[in-house]
């Protein structure tokens, strides 16, 4: 794959890294940081990728790898912060393009509201269309695991959303 | 279009998650996701039209990417310094290439009995050390070697864009040792229990092989360091968790602890400012910012908050009438390779330390001049 190919691949994936990203990352700048870093590193770690079909799937991993690892640092480095962590909630549906639409939003919100580990499977299969295999490899967990964090997800958003009407 | 399972977020919202049967608007539902910020297009596409070239590899034999790395001469001899372990030795060798483009930290240089830690995959040896009390930096400079021999490098060497390299900014001419992915290392400078030092590695690209990697670290003191805590080195290898996401590795039974000896490091010298608010070493400048004194900002007449943010141009002028730029930002110059900035809201104290990437004889620095304020240092 040379750079033209690898851009062209790049940005068909753009508005799925922004996703997953933002699934994983509240600031936008931050999640542009992630996205930056994938980009370079599967730039130079490109040669490594067997089977160019699996492209999107590689780059994934790439990405969640690169935000976990921002995660890691600020958890690391910086002070918890009871300000920042309240407004989290706040932040949800910042940038949200439909804001009269208040069952999405309160989906959306609701999707938030789910603990990573759960948050980043339903986003990966729902919106992203990966298979649980895939999601399973992904992120180095049983598939199993993989298919009961999905139940857990439908079940919880069930619960939050229980009296929405989204007629 | 996008790929999509037999069950879309449209099927989920109404089937998995409300058995509403199909009452979503499927278009709203893709719109769900706040819309991608223009911002965020900008930085992907800067960073695609900016892609470095990519260095030649040695195919098929690793599963990482490797690098190759020339074999220097110089390997050998560090090898047997190592075990000479007197501050001697120092003098036919540079300790800091990578860091100190100039050769005159010799006397600095602590060489402490042979210090190395070693576990099944990794030996970590410590190759010389610079702890400066005077402005709170420490340089390090250690020894890494692949027990499994296979060329893999435990970390990436990262660069910032090609666009944000600057030949007269000496951080951006390194190479970060950047370890995030499962079985990396995460390298850390760490005193008390977990406190850690702020700075980052840099890997030694010239004299570095294979599977031998030279690696130089600049790191700044925060202002809750007591002076004469001792330092330590860990290297903790990254494994991916249950939820994906990288951390050090829970059981410690992998890590590499290497002591970083400051007993034995000869007192730097230092010049200072006659209020003691600015403090130089031979390779450190520590500011403070006092409002109530003779103040390098007031907060108040500007938009910067720090001192760090305040500051655009630090100059070094000698004896013999001639200067040093160390910072001027508005020209992109930067000698300096690691900054770190420490205040308050309430400016109980605004401080900025900084790691300069080049020695200073101290006896010859007649003043520094901050932002065009000149202030004599003795």
């Amino acid at each position: 794959m040379d750079k033209a190919a690898f851009t062209e691949a790049v940005l068909a994936a753009e508005p799925m890294l922004y996703r997953i990203a933002r699934t994983l990352l509240w600031d936008e700048s931050v999640c542009a940081d992630a996205a930056q870093q994938a980009i370079l590193r599967a730039w130079e770690c490109l040669p490594s990728l067997q089977k160019p079909q699996y492209f999107r799937t590689w780059l994934t991993r790439i990405l969640i790898n690169e935000c976990t690892a921002i995660l890691r640092q600020q958890q690391r480095f910086v002070p918890y912060d009871l300000d920042k962590a309240e407004a989290i909630p706040a932040s949800v549906t910042d940038g949200y393009t439909d804001p009269g639409s208040d069952p999405y939003r309160d989906l959306y919100a609701a999707l938030c509201a789910l603990e990573d580990k759960y948050r980043l499977p339903v986003v990966l299969y729902y919106w992203e269309g990966f298979k649980t295999r895939e999601i399973a490899d992904l992120l180095s967990v049983p598939e199993g695991t993989i298919k009961t964090r999905l139940k857990t997800a439908r079940k919880q958003l069930r619960a939050t959303l229980e009296g929405v009407c989204f007629a | 279009m996008k790929k999509r399972n037999p069950s879309t977020p449209l099927d989920w919202a109404n089937r998995d998650v409300f058995h509403s049967g199909g009452t979503f608007d499927p278009n709203k539902i893709d719109a769900m996701f706040p819309a991608m910020p223009e911002a965020f297009d900008e930085r992907v596409r800067a960073t695609l039209a900016n892609l470095p070239e990519r260095a030649e590899r040695v195919e098929g034999t690793a599963k990482k990417p490797r690098r190759a790395f020339r074999l220097a001469a110089t390997v050998g001899i560090a090898a047997t310094l190592c075990v000479g372990m007197t501050a001697v030795a120092a003098n036919v060798k540079n300790w800091f290439p990578t860091l100190m483009q100039t050769n005159t930290l010799d006397k600095l240089v602590t060489i402490p009995e042979p210090t190395v830690v070693s576990n099944d995959a990794y030996e970590l040896a410590l190759e010389a050390l610079v702890y400066d009390e005077a402005a709170g930096t420490i340089l390090v400079s250690v020894r890494l070697t692949n027990k499994k021999q296979d060329g893999v490098l435990p970390f990436v060497p990262s660069r910032v864009l090609t666009e944000y390299q600057k030949k007269d900014m000496a951080w951006t001419q390194l190479a970060e040792c950047y370890g995030c992915r499962d079985g990396e290392l995460s390298l850390n400078v760490f005193y008390n229990e977990k406190d850690v030092c702020f700075g980052k590695f840099y890997l030694n690209e010239t004299d570095s092989t294979d599977n031998v990697y030279y690696l130089e670290g600049a790191f700044v003191l925060d202002e809750q360091y007591t002076p004469g805590t001792p330092f330590r080195l860990e290297a903790e290898p990254l494994v991916m968790g249950a939820d994906g996401v990288t951390d050090v590795d829970a059981t410690e039974s992998t890590n590499l602890t290497l002591p970083l000896p400051i007993a034995t490091a000869e007192p730097i010298a230092c010049v200072q400012s006659a209020d003691g608010a600015i403090v130089l070493s031979e390779i450190g400048l520590h500011i403070v910012n006092d409002p109530t004194k003779d103040a390098i900002y007031n907060p108040a007449d500007t938009l910067d908050t720090c001192l760090v943010d305040a500051l655009d141009t630090i100059e070094l002028q000698w004896k013999d009438g001639k200067s040093w730029m160390i910072l001027d930002e508005k020209a992109n110059v930067d000698c300096t390779l690691y900054t770190l900035g420490s205040s308050t809201l309430s400016n109980e104290y605004d401080t900025a330390t900084y790691v300069l990437a080049r020695a200073v004889d101290c006896s010859q620095v007649q003043a520094i001049v901050l932002n065009g304020k000149t202030f004599p240092l003795s």
